[in-house]
């Protein structure tokens, strides 16, 4: 399966990933430069934060209570879309996926 | 560079243990990375008898044991290095003294709860209102030695600044910053240093009065709510009165764990990132030339001269780390310097390079569930540290044949002077 993530300033890139990875693992494995994931995925720096692209925020499900206290509690911009990508864990359904990286 | 000097020989000094955990001087700093580098070659995970800590030095292992929270505890991480005599805990006790758990030295699920409250304060966000008194707070300390030829930088500048930023977060206003340095260069050395003797015993009444004060704050808090939106006010409204969610005593031991937190170990890394910058004068043109490289060259500094350069876990249950079979309640020390100039991660690892893309894949806040709080806001005040003083010092230079002194401690590292000559 693929993701994709695009930039602020409007790249697309495409990245094999596997069901059961996070998009966090995705993104670190491919030098993804804006998901810098300090704490490995254990919610607690919020360094992961993206934002899913309208059309899969259904597919992705809703954030968790832990996750929505991180978000409350970060400096980049957060809107409805936003996620900690260590928290998006992949599934075949998720083929395509697309991420919308957030300035740091 | 430092080469490998006489105190770092051959020659075993205690017990006859084999290969290179005999040669280890934990508490000595010069020689400390040209060790570590012929660890990580040689042998990667050895057992030092001074300390009784099996030592792991590769990146790859320093990782896996943060990774894995169930295997490596963090109970030990504020345990002193020496256990205490029982009549010194005795006292302590009787000072009123708590050992229990803080953020710090708790495993899941005390850690996770008491980590869920204190990130609501304890965050980027937060600091960040902060960066404008921090600023003005630079400048007035700079403002003290500008037409001076010369100064030591650490008492000018980076011992106080920490601890000011701190008394801000606490909401205080009537302490003196020499006050909470002197509280926690004690604690360090207690925990971290191989006091004995009445040096033990002053450090110890030196801690009994910090908790005693960091107890009267959050009391005083409690009994004057200054609707302030401070870390001990914050926590007593998160606690709300029910223990569940924070007791009192937790609330003691946050309040102390951030005063110790927040003020040495950014001193340290301000002092280091210093004297690794005026130690390679075209990194620190270059700085001026493209101050927009000012954030990497604090991620640079943190990575190649960190504060923090080791840190500790306890094995649960036996496991393996590299090749070296660990029994269970072992004693495990994870030294994050050389993780972080692990040359299988780090291309050329010891050259110091403020544009190295790399830098931010430092571990000196840790990795994992344990991942430093307070780095936004030491990045926030070395990164400050640093723009100010490029603009009004830019001829800046170490003062000549000056070598630092460490403090003696197995975990920390910082200049404890850095005389510098601005004419």
């Amino acid at each position: 399966m693929n993701i994709h993530f695009t930039t602020p300033d409007g790249r697309r890139l495409t990245c094999a990933a596997r069901p059961g990875e996070t998009v966090m693992q995705v993104a670190v494995a491919n030098n993804i430069e804006t998901i810098i994931a300090e704490c490995g995925g254990a919610m607690v720096c919020a360094t992961c934060h993206c934002h899913v692209a309208p059309e899969w925020l259904a597919a992705t499900g809703p954030r968790g209570e832990v996750e929505n206290d991180m978000l409350d509690c970060i400096d980049t911009e957060v809107t409805a879309e936003s996620r900690l990508s260590c928290q998006i864990r992949l599934s075949p359904e998720l083929d395509g996926l697309v991420i919308r990286l957030v300035a740091r | 560079m430092t080469t490998l000097n006489s105190s770092w020989d051959d020659k075993p000094r205690s017990c006859p243990v084999s290969g290179l955990g005999a040669v280890y001087r934990p508490y000595e700093h010069a020689g400390m990375y040209d060790f570590f580098r012929r660890a990580r070659r040689e042998e990667p995970v050895f057992w030092n008898d001074e300390i009784r800590y099996f030592v792991v030095t590769r990146r790859e292992d320093v990782l896996a044991v943060l990774a894995d929270v169930e295997t490596f505890s963090a109970s030990i991480t504020l345990s002193p290095v020496h256990s205490f005599p029982p009549d010194f805990i005795a006292a302590m006790k009787a000072g009123g003294f708590s050992f229990q758990a803080t953020l710090v030295n708790a495993d899941p699920p005390l850690h996770d709860r008491l980590r869920g409250c204190a990130q609501r304060f304890l965050n980027a966000k937060r600091y960040n209102t902060y960066e404008d008194r921090i600023r003005a707070m630079v400048r007035e300390h700079l403002d003290r030695v500008a037409g001076s030829p010369g100064f030591d930088l650490v008492q000018a500048l980076t011992y106080e600044v920490p601890a000011k930023v701190l008394a801000l977060l606490l909401g205080i206003e009537d302490i003196d910053p020499t006050q909470i340095k002197r509280w926690g260069d004690q604690r360090l050395l207690l925990t971290f240093g191989d006091l004995s003797g009445d040096d033990l015993r002053r450090a110890g009444e030196e801690l009994i009065d910090y908790w005693q004060y960091c107890v009267r704050l959050v009391h005083s808090r409690l009994e004057n709510p200054t609707g302030a939106e401070d870390y001990p006010s914050m926590l007593l409204a998160m606690r709300n009165g029910d223990d569940s969610v924070l007791s009192l005593p937790d609330i003691y031991g946050l309040v102390f764990g951030v005063m110790l937190a927040g003020h040495e170990t950014t001193t340290n890394a301000t002092g280091n990132l210093f004297l690794t910058l005026m130690r390679n004068r075209d990194e620190w043109e270059r700085l001026k030339a493209d101050p927009s490289l000012i954030p990497n060259a604090v991620e640079e500094g943190l990575r190649h001269s960190s504060s923090v350069v080791n840190w500790r876990r306890r094995a649960t249950r036996d496991c393996r780390i590299g090749d070296v079979d660990i029994p269970a309640g072992s004693n495990v020390l994870i030294s994050l310097a050389s993780a972080n100039t692990d040359e299988s991660h780090f291309s050329e690892p010891e050259r110091f390079d403020v544009g190295r893309a790399e830098s931010r894949e430092h571990i000196a806040f840790g990795k994992g569930r344990h991942f430093c709080l307070g780095a936004p806001l030491a990045r926030l005040e070395i990164r400050i540290m640093l723009e100010e003083v490029l603009s009004r010092f830019p001829d800046m230079r170490l003062a000549p044949d000056f070598q630092p002194d460490w403090i003696r401690t197995i975990t920390f590292r910082g200049p404890e002077s850095l005389p510098v000559l601005t004419a």
